[in-house]
């Protein structure tokens, strides 16, 4: 797992691809963070975190896109396949390395946190609880990346994949909202950003916790027999 | 070393492999003959564990592939049809992240990776980047992947492809310097390579072996001693009384006039080589021989007769 895992990190930095979505990650999260928290006085970074959830459906798939479809493409997947390891250390390989770059972005923005805390007391629950929820929602968009990129060779389909994926689970909250009653409330308890808010609002939902990991957990899981399947076919 | 029993594979209704069976034996280089799509990388595709089979067991070194795979992988060094290269790496890092992948002990790991970087001549190369090789590098980079870790079985799928002449010169000398320590399958069809570095044969064809057995065997028939057409520059009654003579020569057979030449086609007899008794005959009697051609078959003629008969017979059913 570790020799893909530092495969990948090597290979993001060495394609200007992460540099770019970094500097876009940075550079829209600056304008949000500006207009909320510095021009709107909000001490809340919550707030601007909740509005980058509405790009990371495009950011992940960009990271994720390659992982595994350029394998395939590349003909460096009998290669994977024909070594002594599993099919689960590639794919884990992969997800760790895709989501330790989402991890470096958000490293980067905790300076607007810092110069806010500069100038103002900050919420230290609120501010906690809406990093790890963001965090933890990572998990389940970068998991969700990868399996988009397992299931096609061609890196432009596998991001679109992922984009329709993404954009589709959190439209339903705005979905559920619309529908309101017990339907909508279902509905909207299956998007992840209602889990997010809790965790926006200084709740550490327990619930919410187990809700972003094991679906994590899950898409991965599909990815891994996936590949072991397209084997058999 | 390797054992392949009732090997069949199926993709979907079509049947890319059907009822194989061939052993290879320690020290071995087998040569895997056939035309495209006879399924050679689909065998050699399922003995490095890339794809399962339908049915049937291949066993590397007394493991079963469907059973350990873990174990066979080890065993395994596998260069595919195409050279399972990371282009963003250069020749140096790619060849580490392989010996990570099959798990090589960091001790003394470097001199091998050297070693073998000498071996395949890409030393020079070591901090390029292999997006920017040429295709015979890079050939050789994905040699060297499958000898990182020495495995005792390398099985080459079409390993000069892409290569000019002195490199597949230098790959072939390569192989044959392997077939030493190693259980080598190579699959090609330059029927030369297998001449120049195989002791014995399979060829398959549409998923069925054709043909197998000892290099020897097949080169009895393509040694061309025991049948040759000799042109000598004299005339024809002459010849053939002097050829007549020739006691190691079961037929003599006059072709033609050829200007003031007799063409002859002359069959030796069993295990005798009637060539020098021809040459001394005719000596004697002034009759210079201008050409003398073997007319035996070769491994090529027997590849193309045995694929050829098994396409009529397909087409009659």
């Amino acid at each position: 797992m570790n020799t893909i895992y530092k495969r990948e990190m090597s290979s993001f930095f060495k394609s200007p691809i992460a540099y770019v979505v970094i500097a876009v990650y940075l550079f829209v999260f600056g304008y949000f963070s500006m207009s909320y928290n510095f021009a709107g006085g909000s001490v809340y970074i919550g707030t601007t975190l909740q509005t980058m959830t509405s790009i990371l459906p495009i950011i992940i798939p960009i990271i994720t896109m390659k992982l595994i479809a350029d394998e395939k493409r590349n003909g460096t997947e009998v290669l994977l396949r024909t070594s002594p390891i599993s099919m689960w250390e590639v794919v884990l390989g992969k997800f760790f390395a895709a989501y330790t770059l989402f991890v470096i972005m958000n490293a980067a923005t905790l300076i607007h946190v810092f110069l806010m805390a500069a100038y103002a007391p900050l919420p230290i629950a609120e501010t906690i609880g809406a990093y790890l929820g963001y965090m933890l929602q990572g998990l389940l968009f970068v998991a969700v990346g990868i399996f988009a990129s397992s299931l096609t060779e061609s890196q432009i389909i596998a991001a679109i994949v992922g984009v329709v994926i993404l954009f589709s689970t959190t439209g339903l909250y705005s979905i559920g909202s619309l529908i309101g009653g017990w339907l909508g409330n279902a509905i909207m308890w299956i998007s992840p950003l209602t889990k997010y808010a809790e965790f926006a609002n200084g709740i550490l939902n327990f619930a919410s916790v187990v809700f972003y990991v094991s679906f994590a957990a899950i898409m991965l899981l599909v990815t891994e027999s996936n590949m072991e399947r397209k084997r058999w076919n | 070393m390797i054992e392949i029993q009732h090997l069949t594979k199926k993709f979907g209704n079509i049947v890319a492999l059907n009822d194989l069976n061939f052993t290879v034996k320690k020290g071995e280089i087998l040569g895997f003959l056939g035309p495209n799509g006879a399924g050679k990388s689909t065998t050699m595709n399922i003995l490095t564990g890339y794809l399962p089979s339908t049915s049937g067991t291949v066993k590397v070194d007394g493991f079963d592939i469907m059973e350990n795979p873990k174990e066979v992988k080890k065993k395994i060094g596998y260069l595919p049809e195409l050279p399972p290269v990371y282009g963003d790496m250069t020749v140096g890092e790619y060849l580490t992240f392989i010996a990570n992948l099959k798990n090589v002990p960091l001790k003394g790991r470097k001199t091998k990776l050297d070693d073998i970087m000498y071996l395949v001549k890409i030393g020079d190369k070591k901090g390029r980047l292999i997006r920017n090789l040429s295709k015979g590098y890079r050939q050789r980079v994905g040699l060297a992947q499958a000898l990182v870790g020495n495995p005792q079985v390398l099985v080459l799928d079409e390993p000069t492809v892409g290569l000019d002449p002195k490199q597949i010169l230098d790959i072939r000398k390569l192989i044959t310097a392997l077939g030493r320590e190693h259980t080598i399958i190579l699959s090609t069809h330059i029927l030369q390579e297998v001449n120049a570095v195989c002791s014995s044969v399979v060829m398959i064809n549409n998923g069925k072996i054709a043909a197998q057995g000892p290099l020897s065997d097949f080169a009895a028939a393509s040694n061309g001693v025991s049948k040759y057409n000799v042109t000598i520059a004299g005339d024809k009654t002459l010849c053939r009384e002097t050829l007549d003579k020739v006691g190691s020569a079961s037929r003599v057979e006059f072709i033609r006039i050829d200007g003031d030449n007799s063409v002859f086609r002359i069959e030796s007899k069993q295990n005798e080589d009637s060539r020098k008794e021809v040459f001394r005959a005719l000596a004697e009697n002034d009759l210079p021989i201008l050409e003398l051609r073997p007319i035996g078959k070769n491994l090529e003629e027997v590849f193309i007769e045995i694929v050829g008969r098994d396409q009529s017979a397909e087409t009659e059913e």
